[in-house]
Parts: structure tokens; C-alpha cells; sequence
């Protein structure tokens, strides 16, 4: 048996579109879906119920929903679909990708040959988005813990997992049949905004030092800021005609931060923005520019974004800097079990009133 | 067979685009006038940019790209920028970018890759259409004007290397523009097929002097033909040679594209063939 695992919050517009599709093209009585509902606040389980009831009869469709989630939490999310599926393959399935024509099939034919493989949708030729895409025996799921839950944002769970996987053994298998690597386009907005550090941010401004050189400050709603000097490390040789830079892998860092993270807090008193912190402390008055608000001191000038899909940029680039050094602490660590509970929580099954349990303790 | 495995040299000249005609002027003599650059250099790729800063790239491949050899290149451009300063843009609000934009006047290296070049055969319309924006531009600014006109060249030129006959044509252009009216006007990405096609090997001789434009443009068409014939699909092939020119022609707007074949569609050649 193999059980596709999708979970969601908040993505009802992607599961209308894409879960028909993948249970119309990958019936059978030996695959299953499982859709773990992650308390969405957009109807999803109506429109689940009034639309799969047939399905969720014959069990080709497996409904779930975890009432407690305040905010989006892609790992631990994950982890419990993935113990919720009954099959002895799963595989992740985002809510904004397509299976494919027949692609459980193609996975069972794979992994009847070879156990231990981990199929992932991380750098296929294509550059299709469906780095989320993972199938994996449950067992070797559940021998590495699953998904790391100590990554708290966006970004590089799916690069941590294959990793892990692969120092327990498997043979990674990128998928590159490009009928299995479809998924809907959307703007990050849909990825980030139910996440924990997206509804912390209240606003990001950058300070420029020069082409490859700026400063970030981002202003948090609870009163604490963090900022750092990021370097872009493509264009900071850009004067010497070194080799031609080939195809970079997606976990080599474009920025890096010179320093570390600044924190500290702030709070605007009469138009001036003070920041204070252990290694900082600076006021910084209120400019409106061609319509541009700045903050300028002595030694800097905090230009506000503004434009929604930056501001999204520079949250994604915060959490993603954070996921990467956790990975590459496991990977140079050799972690391979990284959690000791994972997928914890109680769920609802098929509209059902009746409490699952989810421990691995 | 040939492959694009040779290194290159990525070049970014950042000038102002009021300017580029004359920064054009000075590659097109540069490179071909002189006789150790051109047994140095073996292709050369165009760019116009405007991607953080205002410039001209040139992708350059060289026999042996590690001896030094761009500098052949660099040096004279380099003292057409002293002798020809540009003004650089101040900053542009609300803020689009976390960095700033490279000041004009510079040469830069390495800001864009192997990424840009495209495999091999499609690289034939990389390099035809490098020669046609060398003299096309030569005497006069990359204006909206100057550009919509190429892109209306250029349409004519692949439009008669994809259809058979006139009738054809004015139906392709609707088909055309209703897959970009579908895709919000943009170029539909899932027609866009980035294979190789060594049945284009044939344009991709060595380096040439650009010659005569309208001989390029027959290329164009000449190279449409064979890449629409070798995949079978009109509309692929054609968003595909869209989306290569876009890549060279500052990501322009799909808009572009659509304007130009309306205005083709309109136009008294392509009304009076349809109506026969």
C-alpha cells in the first residue's frame, strides 16, 4: 500500500484543484489519500465532505483535522500525516502539486526493486517546484523521526530529510519525469502567511551599503527587533573575471551574514525610532521621501519595503538562513533522529467525533 | 554536433540605456576589427539589461578562456567608458531590491551564468539575434519605438518561417494571442520547450561580422522553420523563440509581443490575405 500524504492549512483553493486530479489518476485499491486538515479556517472541510464522500467511503481518501494548530507548522504537520497513513510507502504530497498520470504506480514499481530508495522532487532538471515531493518507506520514516520539527519556518526541511535518509542508508532517487513534477504557481503569500515568524513580522526596512552589501532590519509586533549585515556572495567578487560560476546546488548559500543576528527592541516615540540592544543602540528619525518612509541616524538610512512579495522575500530569507544552519548542523553532526517525539497530537478522523491519539513517545 | 561545454567569460557593462547605441557601436568594432580578438573569440551573446542597474552583457566565449583573453575585450570598452561617461540613475522608490543597483559606467563579471545560454541548436537564435541587436541598434537609442519595431521584424520573420501561407498565418496570430490572453498575457510557460535541437547546429558558425540584416532575419526564419518542422509543435516553438527573445531584449513584457502581432494582425498584408 501507498499513501499519499497532503496537508493543509488555509489552501482549500489547491486541494479544489489538485485533489481531484491526483485520486482521479492514481486509483486504486492499492493507494491511498490521506489529507490532513491542519485547522483550516477556509471551509476545507466542507467542501471535503460535500464533495469525496464516495471516496472517503471506499478508502481512497482518508480525512483528518487537527483542531489545536494556532499557526502553520510544515514539519510537525507533516510528521502526523505521515503516521496517520496506513501504507508502507508514503509519500508527501504538497497541497499545490499534481501526482501524475499513474505515478503511485510508478513509486510502487520503483521501491518493489528497492527498498530502501527516497524519491524526492529536490533539484529535478526541470526546476519544477515540487522539491516537497518525498517518497519513503514509513519504517525508514520513522527510523530518522521524520521531518525535523526544530525548523520552525519555511525552507530546507525537504533538503534536512533527504539528508538524514541518506545517512541512514537510502538511495536517493531524483524524480525526474517531468508528467510528475506539476503544481500550481502562487506567490509565497499562500506559503508563508499562516507560519509563526510571518505573523510576528510588522514591518522589514533595508539600509544599503553598497551592490553586495546591505543591512535588514526587521521590526517585530511584540516590541523586539532583529537585524544583520547580509552579503550577497554571487556579486561581491563581481570585479574579478574568475571562471564562469557553473550550476549552483540549491543549499549552496547566495547571503551570508556578516557578524551574526542583532536583537534588541524598539519603539517610536515622536516620529524618532529608537533601537536599542546589547550591541546597538541608535535613534533614528522619520522621513517620507517620493513616497518612501525611511528611518535615518547618523549611520544609517532604514528603507521601508513595502512592495507585499519582498517583505515576503525577507521573511522567507530569515527563516530560511535559521533552516539551513540547522541542517547543516545535523548533516556535519551526522543527526539522523532529531526528534524525540515527532507528529504528536490529537486528530479527527472522517468527520467522526472520536479522538485519535498520535504518540510515539 | 556541437556543444556549449566550452567556458565563458559572463561580462556586464553597466551604462546608461539612453547610451546603449553607441556602447553597441563600440563592441561591434571592437570585436571584429580586431584580428586577436577575433581568433580568440568564437561567439558572442547580447543581453540587454536592466536588472539591477542599466547595462549590456556579453556572454564570450573564448578558445581558451583562462589565458586573459577578455581582456582584449575589457580594455577598449573600458576606455570607451572613461571617454563616454554615463549618468547613473539615483534610486528608485518604493525600493525593488535589497541591494543597489551596480553604478554605470563599471564592468562587472559573473553576474549571470551558464543559465543564460541556451542548449544547443536554440543557442543558434541566441547568437542571430546578438548580430541583429549589434546593427539593428547601431544608429539609433533602444527606445519603446526602437524595440517594438524589432520585435514586429522579428515576429514577421518567424511568423513566415511557422506558417505555410498568408490564411495561416492570421489564424496563428489569433491562436497566438489567445494563449497569451489566457496565460493574463503572459508567454504560456507550458508551451515553452527548452530541448536541444542540433538540427540548428548549421547557425552556429564562428564568429562572423554580423553583415546584413535583412540575410539575419531570413535566418530567423530559416531557423523557425526547421526548429517548428523538428518538434512538430507551432505553438511551442513559437513561445519558445519568445521567451529567447525576451531573455535578450531586458525581460520585456509579454505585452510587447502581443502588441506587435496585433498590429501585424491588423496591418493591410495579413487583413488582406484572410480576406481572399
Amino acid at each position: 500500500m501507498l499513501s499519499f500524504c497532503t496537508v493543509a492549512m488555509n489552501r482549500r483553493s489547491h486541494i479544489e484543484e489538485t485533489l481531484p486530479v491526483n485520486l482521479a489518476q492514481n486509483r486504486s485499491k492499492s493507494i491511498q489519500f490521506v489529507l490532513l486538515d491542519y485547522n483550516s479556517q477556509d471551509g476545507l472541510d466542507q467542501y471535503i465532505k460535500e464533495n469525496f464522500r464516495e471516496q472517503i467511503i471506499d478508502g481512497s481518501l482518508v480525512y483528518y483535522k487537527y483542531t489545536s494548530a494556532s499557526r502553520f507548522h510544515r514539519s510537525h504537520s507533516r510528521n502526523m500525516a505521515f503516521h496517520l497513513a496506513t501504507g508502507d510507502i508514503v509519500c508527501n504530497l504538497d497541497a499545490d502539486n499534481f501526482a501524475g498520470e499513474g505515478f503511485g504506480k510508478y513509486v510502487q514499481d520503483l521501491m518493489d526493486h528497492k527498498k530502501n530508495l527516497c524519491l524526492t522532487g529536490l533539484e529535478n532538471q526541470w526546476r519544477h517546484d515540487a522539491s516537497g515531493k518525498l517518497c519513503v518507506s514509513k519504517s525508514n520514516f520513522l527510523e530518522v523521526t521524520g521531518y525535523d520539527e526544530n525548523f520552525a519556518g519555511y525552507g530546507f526541511e525537504d533538503y534536512d530529510i533527504v539528508n538524514r535518509l541518506q545517512m541512514h542508508g537510502c538511495e536517493t532517487f531524483t524524480i525526474n519525469k517531468e508528467e510528475f513534477l506539476h503544481a500550481i504557481s502562487h506567490d509565497d503569500l499562500d506559503r508563508l502567511c499562516n507560519e509563526e515568524f510571518c505573523q510576528k513580522v510588522r514591518d522589514v526596512y533595508v539600509h544599503f551599503i553598497d551592490e553586495s552589501t546591505s543591512k535588514l532590519l526587521y521590526l517585530l509586533n511584540d516590541g523586539q527587533f532583529i537585524s544583520a549585515t547580509v552579503i550577497n556572495a554571487y556579486t561581491i567578487e563581481s570585479r574579478k573575471p574568475r571562471p564562469a560560476i557553473g550550476k549552483t546546488s540549491s543549499i549552496s548559500s547566495q547571503f551570508y551574514i556578516k557578524k551574526g543576528w542583532k536583537k534588541g527592541e524598539w519603539v517610536i516615540e515622536n516620529d524618532r525610532l529608537h533601537l536599542s540592544g546589547t550591541q546597538c543602540m541608535e535613534v533614528c528619525d522619520i522621513q517620507v521621501k517620493n513616497s518612501q518612509c525611511s528611518f535615518r541616524s547618523d549611520t544609517h538610512e532604514y528603507f521601508q519595503v513595502t512592495l507585499p512579495a519582498m517583505k515576503l522575500d525577507a521573511i522567507s530569507f530569515y527563516t530560511q538562513l535559521i533552516n539551513r544552519k540547522i541542517m547543516l548542523g545535523n548533516l556535519s553532526n551526522k543527526n539522523i533522529r532529531v526528534n524525540k517525539v515527532f507528529g504528536n497530537g490529537t486528530v479527527y478522523k472522517n468527520f467522526q467525533h472520536k479522538p485519535i491519539e498520535i504518540s510515539n513517545l | 554536433m556541437k556543444t556549449n561545454t566550452e567556458a565563458f567569460i559572463f561580462m556586464s557593462v553597466f551604462y546608461q540605456q539612453g547610451k546603449w547605441h553607441s556602447l553597441l557601436s563600440t563592441i561591434q568594432r571592437e570585436i571584429f576589427s580586431q584580428p586577436e580578438i577575433r581568433n580568440e573569440l568564437t561567439g558572442l551573446i547580447i543581453y540587454l539589461n536592466r536588472h539591477r542597474g542599466s547595462g549590456i552583457r556579453l556572454a564570450l566565449k573564448f578558445k581558451k578562456p583562462a589565458t586573459g583573453a577578455y581582456k582584449l575585450i575589457e580594455d577598449p570598452i573600458h576606455s570607451f567608458l572613461i571617454g563616454n561617461p554615463s549618468i547613473s540613475q539615483s534610486r528608485r522608490f518604493p525600493i525593488t531590491g535589497f541591494f543597489t543597483d551596480f553604478p554605470n559606467n563599471e564592468i562587472r563579471y559573473n553576474l549571470f551564468n551558464q543559465r543564460a545560454i541556451m542548449p544547443a541548436g536554440l543557442y543558434s537564435f541566441q547568437i542571430l539575434l546578438s548580430n541583429i541587436l549589434l546593427i539593428f541598434f547601431e544608429d539609433h537609442p533602444v527606445d519603446d519605438d526602437g524595440v517594438f519595431t524589432l520585435v514586429t521584424y522579428l515576429q514577421i520573420a518567424i511568423l513566415d518561417g511557422i506558417c505555410t501561407t498568408e490564411e495561416f498565418k492570421r489564424e496563428f496570430c489569433l491562436i497566438a494571442m489567445n494563449q497569451m490572453k489566457n496565460n493574463n498575457k503572459l508567454i504560456p510557460a507550458d508551451m515553452i520547450d527548452i530541448q536541444p535541437v542540433h538540427l540548428l547546429d548549421e547557425f552556429e558558425g564562428d564568429l562572423m561580422e554580423p553583415g546584413d540584416i535583412d540575410e539575419l532575419f531570413e535566418d530567423i526564419e530559416k531557423a523557425s522553420r526547421i526548429l517548428s518542422m523538428h518538434t512538430g509543435n507551432l505553438l511551442s516553438s513559437y513561445f519558445t523563440i519568445l521567451h529567447i527573445i525576451q531573455l535578450q531584449l531586458f525581460r520585456i513584457p509579454a505585452e510587447v509581443f502581443f502588441d506587435s502581432l496585433d498590429h501585424l494582425r491588423m496591418s493591410h498584408q495579413y487583413e488582406m490575405a484572410g480576406d481572399n
